[in-house]
């Protein structure tokens, strides 16, 4: 017999010995069914409530963060910052809860220009946004929003007053209700880099 | 009890679901789904024990299948073949199952379970087994559902030169165990 024609057969003949209760199986499908569209709508109302409390909760938080920035450095009105700018480096001692919680121990660089410093390089462990900030001199003081995206979220600038002694540059802080940006900048002081 | 919402809530059919206030029917379109189901149910089992050969599994999968198509139900009954998306899902689950079945049979060192015995042709259900899965998936989708190989490869979501492959792979096996002749021209 051509092999086709014994598949054909054997296949039929073996498929009829399954004759389900159709009924008994609807029932069931229709009950497991029905709880998993429950499950699946109970979970996507969860999902958007979660979303809207986040919405809630943290908008706020981030447009503050955001009106902040802006009050300290007003875009269209550049500071200028005649006294203070170059790259500067320092090691961050894992002395301090401030600097310990935040993983800043280790080699930082800090590039001032023209009001606007940026974290060039920082500890590996460090996971807080290395991304541009501002800040203001006005004779001897110093005024920074670096970090407020994150480890200073919502915590206003920091002022602090500064002297540059050759290459060296030291903080001394004012005022900061951010104690990590306070730890790093005000704790050890800076080499400028040539 | 007049016309309010609570009379609406107790004039609903079958199983409700209040989220965020709102009253949603679970089962509204099911007249359609139940007529589906019986017309096809039988079919897709008898396809899937085919390829697995176990009662049991053969049984999960096909009720697995039926619950994800009642579950997207409003969409795919507006789907052109209902009964083809029904099919591909229960065909790929069962694949999965086998494909996972080997694997633990091989990891943990054992021999591949033997076939049951519980059909007419136990000749034939043990030769089907010993095909890899997707020669095995191809015979029954080809020679049990006469499906064309345009749809099988849409099943399996293989090409159909993968198909004709598996399908020519397939009939030289099964010839060579059953002990039958291949005519090269069958299709």
């Amino acid at each position: 017999m051509p092999v086709e024609r014994r598949i054909r057969s054997g296949l039929a003949r073996n498929a009829d010995a399954v004759d389900p209760d159709v009924d008994r199986f609807l029932g069931v499908v229709q009950r497991r069914a029905r709880r998993r569209v429950i499950v699946r709508r109970v979970a996507a109302g969860l999902a958007v409530a979660a979303a809207v409390v986040a919405v809630v909760v943290v908008g706020p938080q981030v447009m503050r963060g955001v009106r902040d920035l802006g009050r300290q450095a007003p875009a269209g009105h550049p500071t200028p910052t005649p006294g203070l700018s170059g790259t500067f480096s320092r090691t961050v001692a894992p002395t301090g809860a401030a600097i310990r919680s935040n993983h800043m121990a280790g080699q930082w660089t800090l590039r001032l220009s023209g009001g606007t410093i940026e974290p060039v390089s920082a500890p590996r462990a460090f996971t807080g946004l290395l991304s541009t900030f501002q800040y203001q001199v006005r004779g001897s003081e110093f005024r920074t929003n670096l970090f407020v995206g994150d480890v200073c979220l919502n915590k206003p600038a920091g002022t602090y007053r500064w002297v540059l002694s050759g290459r060296t540059l030291r903080f001394a802080v004012v005022s900061d209700p951010c104690r990590p940006r306070a730890a790093l900048l005000a704790t050890g002081s800076w080499q400028e880099n040539r | 009890m007049g016309k309010g919402a609570a009379g609406r809530v107790f004039a609903l059919a079958g199983p409700t679901l209040i989220v965020g206030g709102r009253v949603v029917p679970v089962g509204d379109a099911e007249p359609e789904y139940v007529w589906f189901f019986r017309a096809e149910f039988p079919g897709v089992l008898r396809t899937v024990f085919l390829i697995l050969h176990d009662r049991g599994r053969s049984e999960d999968v096909t009720q697995e299948a039926f619950i994800e198509l009642f579950v997207h139900w409003r969409k795919v009954s507006r789907y052109e073949r209902p009964e083809a998306w029904v099919r591909r899902v229960a065909v790929r689950k069962a694949v999965r199952a086998l494909r996972r079945e080997r694997m633990r049979a091989v990891l943990e060192r054992e021999a591949f379970p033997e076939p049951g015995v519980d059909v007419p042709d136990v000749d034939l259900a043990r030769g089907v087994r010993k095909l890899p899965v997707m020669q095995r998936s191809a015979v029954v989708l080809f020679y049990f559902e006469d499906r064309p190989v345009s749809e099988i490869a849409f099943i399996l979501g293989i090409s159909e030169g993968a198909v004709k492959v598996h399908l020519h792979r397939a009939r030289r096996r099964l010839a060579e165990l059953l002990g039958e002749e291949v005519d090269e021209n069958a299709r």
